[in-house]
């Protein structure tokens, strides 16, 4: 079953080059899914989100603290520390032609995005409008 | 984005082409560093090949000196990646070091365009170059 276009997922971002504190935006980049292991010039179909709005098992929306905490214990790594996250309506998504599917490993709110295409071009045009659909929120200090 | 743009796409004086060449080569240094760096600690992160840079620095002295600096990112899949966001519109490039170059331009709900072409392309690259700086005329 999809996710439901009233649902708000986000994307943990670990590099600094996936944002701009600037304008407050997010980057394309951090919305490419990665490469397919087996054949370099393909993409995989699936990009990772987490979903943070209320769901309909009765589990509330998450506060901020919440979503963090899930970054840091399920998606963060010792070399790749969190910075920001991209909040981003499924609505958005499904306008781009794709899907939001529950995929509850390692954690019952994760997600994919789904079926990104495979070649170059549709990956970085789907990419581009999910970024600027996205919205930028920023690491508190305190959550570092 | 930072600025480095004048009033009239002019040729640039060989002061200013020094300090633009300057600015990419520093721009792809901190781009460089970051990657080494997180190579060292990743192993789901791909090294930018040198022909990447080469193609970044090479393209970004064939844009328009009436539009700002693109924001220039590395691509965890061996890529270099520009954007420039012109109003509420957004425009990107990747380049892989493969002699291509994939650009897509948003603008408003109804006006896109994206692609794929060789850098040596004569025509819809050079095409899509010349319409950024209008973009940003009618955007900013």
């Amino acid at each position: 079953m999809n996710v439901s276009p009233d649902e708000k997922v986000t994307r943990f971002i670990f590099s600094r080059g996936d944002f701009s504190t600037q304008n407050g935006t997010v980057k394309f980049k951090a919305f490419m899914p990665p490469r397919n292991r087996e054949i370099r010039t393909l993409y995989n179909p699936d990009l990772s989100v987490y979903r943070i709005s209320a769901l309909s098992d009765g589990s509330e929306k998450l506060s901020d603290d919440q979503v963090w905490k899930i970054g840091r214990e399920y998606v963060q790594t010792a070399g790749r520390i969190l910075k920001a996250r991209a909040d981003l309506s499924v609505d958005d998504v499904y306008q781009n032609t794709l899907k939001v599917v529950p995929a509850p490993s390692p954690h019952k709110r994760h997600a994919n995005i789904t079926p990104f295409p495979a070649n170059r071009t549709a990956c970085q045009r789907i990419a581009t409008k999910l970024a600027l659909a996205s919205e930028l929120v920023i690491i508190p200090p305190e959550e570092i | 984005m930072e600025t480095l743009h004048r009033k009239h796409d002019l040729p640039l004086s060989p002061a200013d082409k020094a300090l633009l060449r300057k600015h990419i080569q520093r721009k792809l240094d901190e781009i460089r560093e970051e990657v080494e760096e997180t190579c060292k600690v990743a192993s789901d992160v791909s090294p930018v090949p040198q022909q990447a840079y080469d193609e970044t620095s090479t393209l970004l002295k064939r844009i328009s000196h009436d539009i700002p600096m693109p924001d220039m990112m590395w691509l965890e899949d061996g890529g270099i990646g520009l954007e420039w966001r012109p109003g509420d519109g957004i425009v990107t490039m990747s380049l892989y070091g493969d002699n291509h170059v994939t650009f897509v331009a948003i603008l408003g709900d109804q006006h896109e365009i994206a692609g794929t072409c060789p850098l040596s392309d004569s025509r819809i690259l050079p095409s899509f170059l010349a319409t950024l700086p209008l973009l940003f005329r009618q955007r900013m």
